[in-house]
C-alpha cells in the first residue's frame, strides 16, 4: 500500500469512526481491556445504565446520564447525574458527603442530544441543584420514590418542597424538559414484587433490618415508596429507557411517540443471555 | 458517685450506658481528682456491639460483655487495639440518678438517640442521624431542640451545619415553631453567606429553601436580601425558587409587601434575557425563575419578560416558560384563584411560541 493509499485509507477510517461517534445508537458495553475506540464514545447526557449483579438475564437495575461526552469501555467508571439516592445533579451536590457521582456504565441509550436539547437539561439540572442542597446522605430514601417515577411533597404551609425522583424518573424528567418523552407513562406496565426485587434488593432488605437501620437510611416502609399493599405495581423500570432510545435511528433520532413498555422490557435486550443483541 | 474500676487507663469520664432500659452514669476518678467529667463516652448495650466515642473521635466500634456478679455489674470493654477495659459500678447507681425528667418511662430506644443527638463529644454526622431517629418517635420535642441548636452562637460549624439539614428534614407542626424556624435559618444564611468553605454553599441555599416552605406571606421581604449579590455564596436562584414556591398558588395580598422584591426579580430576569448575556444552566435557570416570580405576583412586566424570552429564539426556553406557568396556573385553579392573567399569558407563549419555534413536537 502506498503511503497516499495509506492516508486515504485512514482518512477514510477516520471518517467512518467520525461516523460511528455521531451515530445515534442504545448498544450494551462489553467489558473490554483493549484500548477504547474512539467510536466508543457517548455523548454529554446520554442515558447510561447497570444491570442487576449476579444475574445473566441483563435486568437493568440503574439508569442515569452522563455528566459529559465520555468513551466507555464497560469498565470504566463514568461521571453521571443521576438519583443515586440521594441526587446528584451538579457541583453543589457533589459537596454532598458520599454523593455518588460515578458509575461504571453496562449499557448506554445516545440519542445524540442537539445543543438546545442540552441546554435545557443544563438549566433543568442547575433548578434540581439548587433544590436538592439540602439532600445529604443521612437518610436517603427520604428524597428517593419507587412509584410514580417523581413526586412532590409539600411543606407544612402546603408549598411544593424539593421533587423526590426514581432512578428512571430522573432520567424521564431531565429528557422532558429537552421535550423527549421517553416512555408513555400512562401506560406502564403493572409488575409484581419478583420482578422488582432484583431491582430495589436494597429496599426490599431494609423490610427485614431492624429500627435503627431502617431509620438510618430512611426507610418508613414500602409505602412511602410508592409500593403498597397491592400485589403489582405500575413501577417505571430502568430498562424500558433503553428500549425507549433503541428506536432512535440516524434517519429517525426522535420517534414521534413515546415508548409504549411491556414487561419484558425490564431486560435489555430482552433476551435471556447478556451479549446476545445490539452489543456492538 | 460510684467509683469506675479499670484495667487500662479509659479516658472517658463518663460512662453512660445501657442495659435494657436501665441507664447509668459513672464518673472516673483520676489520681488527684474526686470526680469530674474529662470526656464522655456512650456504650449502647444492644445487639452485641457498641458504637462509642472517645475523646471525641470518630466513632470506634468496641466489642462489650455485660454481666451481674457478686451484686456488681460488670461491663467489659475490647477496643480495636485489643485493649481490656473492665468497668464496674454499683447496682444501684440507676437511671433515676443521672438522668433528667421522667427517663424511666422513656422508650430506651428514644432514649438513646435523644442522648446522642445531644452528646458533644460525638461527630456531628452522629448526632445529626441520632436527631433525625429522634423526630421519627418525637418531633415536637426534636424540633424545640432543633430550635435551641440554631441559636447556639458557639455552635461548631459541622454541628451548625447538621442542625439546619435537621431542620429540613424534620416536620415543625406547630405554626410558632415555624415561625422561630424560618427567623433562626435567615439568620444562619445571612451569617454564613461569606463563607468561602464549599460545605457551607448546599447549607445556606439548605436553610433559604426550607424558611421559604414555612415564612409567613407576610415576612417574605426577610428573603429579599438574598436576591442581591453579593457575599462569597450567590444565593439569587435559591431565593427565586423560594418566593415562588410562597406565592404560586395564590398571589399576594398586599403587593406593596412585595413590591421590592418584584422590582429586584424583574431586573435580574431582564438583564439575562438578553442575547449576549443569556447562557443555560444556574445562569438560565434563574432568569427563567425571576420571570416565574414576575407571573405569581401579578407583575404587570410579566408580558415585556415574556418578549424578551422569545426574543431569543429558543425553543426549549419557550417551552419550559409554558410549563412553568401551567403548573402555577394548575395550581391556583385548585384554590380557586384567578388565572386570567396567567391565561393571557400561555396564550402569548403559544401564539409565539408556534411561529418563533416552528414545528416541536
Amino acid at each position: 500500500m502506498s503511503e497516499d493509499q495509506s492516508n486515504a485509507a485512514d482518512s477514510s477510517a477516520d471518517q467512518s469512526a467520525s461516523a460511528q461517534r455521531r451515530a445515534v445508537r442504545t448498544c450494551q458495553l462489553p467489558a473490554t481491556s483493549s484500548p477504547t475506540p474512539e467510536a466508543n464514545q457517548f455523548s454529554k447526557y446520554a442515558i447510561v445504565g447497570n444491570y442487576v449483579r449476579k444475574r445473566d438475564d441483563c435486568f437493568v437495575q440503574h439508569a442515569a446520564i452522563l455528566a459529559e461526552t465520555t468513551k466507555l469501555d464497560g469498565v470504566s467508571e463514568a461521571s453521571v447525574f443521576h438519583m443515586a439516592p440521594p441526587p446528584h445533579a451538579g457541583i453543589q451536590t457533589a459537596s454532598l458527603r458520599g454523593a455518588k457521582k460515578t458509575i461504571t456504565p453496562q449499557l448506554v441509550g445516545d440519542l445524540i442530544l442537539t445543543n438546545d436539547e442540552c441546554e435545557a437539561i443544563d438549566d433543568w439540572l442547575a433548578g434540581v441543584e439548587s433544590e436538592c442542597a439540602s439532600f445529604t446522605t443521612l437518610a436517603p430514601l427520604q428524597y428517593y420514590v419507587i412509584r410514580p417515577h417523581m413526586v412532590t411533597p409539600l411543606s407544612e404551609e402546603g408549598r411544593r418542597r424539593p421533587r423526590r425522583f426514581s432512578c428512571s424518573g430522573f432520567v424521564i424528567e431531565a429528557y422532558r424538559e429537552a421535550d423527549i418523552k421517553l416512555l408513555e407513562l400512562e401506560s406502564i406496565p403493572r409488575v409484581r414484587v419478583e420482578t422488582l426485587r432484583p431491582a430495589y434488593e436494597f429496599f426490599f432488605s431494609l423490610e427485614e433490618r431492624d429500627s435503627r437501620t431502617q431509620e438510618k437510611f430512611g426507610f418508613k416502609g414500602r409505602e412511602d415508596l410508592g409500593v403498597d399493599d397491592a400485589d403489582s405495581w405500575d413501577v417505571v423500570l430502568p430498562g424500558y429507557l433503553f428500549h425507549s432510545t433503541a428506536r432512535a435511528t440516524d434517519e429517525n433520532p426522535r420517534p414521534p411517540h413515546p415508548f409504549v413498555p411491556e414487561a419484558r422490557h425490564a431486560c435489555f435486550p430482552c433476551s435471556n443471555a447478556r451479549g446476545d443483541e445490539n452489543s456492538y | 458517685m460510684p467509683e469506675l474500676v479499670s484495667k487500662q487507663p479509659f479516658n472517658p469520664g463518663i460512662l453512660q450506658a445501657k442495659g435494657g432500659s436501665i441507664r447509668y452514669r459513672l464518673a472516673r476518678k483520676k489520681p488527684g481528682q474526686t470526680d469530674g467529667p474529662l470526656a464522655m463516652a456512650m456504650a449502647i448495650m444492644e445487639k452485641e456491639y457498641y458504637d462509642s466515642i472517645f475523646d471525641a473521635e470518630p466513632a470506634r466500634r468496641i466489642v462489650g460483655i455485660y454481666k451481674e456478679r457478686e451484686g456488681y455489674r460488670t461491663y467489659s470493654l475490647t477496643d480495636e487495639s485489643g485493649a481490656q477495659h473492665e468497668l464496674k459500678w454499683e447496682d444501684s447507681q440507676t437511671v433515676s440518678e443521672w438522668s433528667d425528667e421522667s427517663s424511666q418511662r422513656r422508650n430506651p430506644i428514644e432514649d438513646d438517640c435523644r442522648a446522642r443527638a445531644r452528646n458533644p463529644a460525638l461527630s456531628a454526622h452522629d448526632r445529626l442521624e441520632a436527631l433525625l431517629e429522634w423526630s421519627r418517635s418525637d418531633s415536637d420535642n426534636a424540633s424545640d431542640f432543633i430550635l435551641g441548636e440554631l441559636r447556639n452562637e458557639d455552635a461548631q460549624p459541622a454541628w451548625r451545619n447538621a442542625v439546619i439539614y435537621a431542620a429540613d428534614a424534620v416536620e415543625f407542626r406547630l405554626p410558632e415553631s415555624r415561625e422561630q424556624l424560618c427567623g433562626e435559618l435567615i439568620r444562619a444564611a445571612r451569617s454564613m453567606r461569606d463563607s468561602q468553605a464549599q460545605d457551607d454553599r448546599p447549607v445556606v441555599l439548605c436553610a433559604i429553601h426550607r424558611a421559604g416552605s414555612i415564612i409567613p406571606r407576610s415576612r417574605v421581604g426577610e428573603l429579599e436580601g438574598f436576591l442581591e449579590p453579593g457575599g462569597a455564596i450567590d444565593t439569587r436562584l435559591a431565593a427565586l425558587q423560594a418566593i415562588v414556591r410562597i406565592f404560586e398558588a395564590t398571589p399576594p395580598d398586599d403587593p406593596s409587601l412585595t413590591t421590592k422584591i418584584a422590582d429586584r426579580s424583574v431586573t435580574l430576569a431582564t438583564k439575562r434575557w438578553d442575547v449576549d448575556v443569556f447562557a443555560a444552566g444556574e445562569f438560565s435557570a434563574m432568569t427563567i425563575e425571576g420571570t416565574i416570580v414576575a407571573a405569581v405576583l401579578g407583575d404587570d412586566r410579566l408580558e415585556t419578560l415574556l418578549n424578551d424570552a422569545m426574543s431569543l429564539g429558543k425553543s426549549w426556553v419557550t417551552r419550559k416558560l409554558t410549563r412553568r406557568l401551567d403548573e402555577v396556573r394548575g395550581f391556583r385553579v385548585s384554590r380557586g384563584t384567578d388565572v386570567s392573567a396567567l391565561d393571557q399569558a400561555l396564550e402569548k407563549l403559544k401564539n409565539e411560541g408556534h411561529r418563533d419555534v416552528g414545528g416541536s413536537e
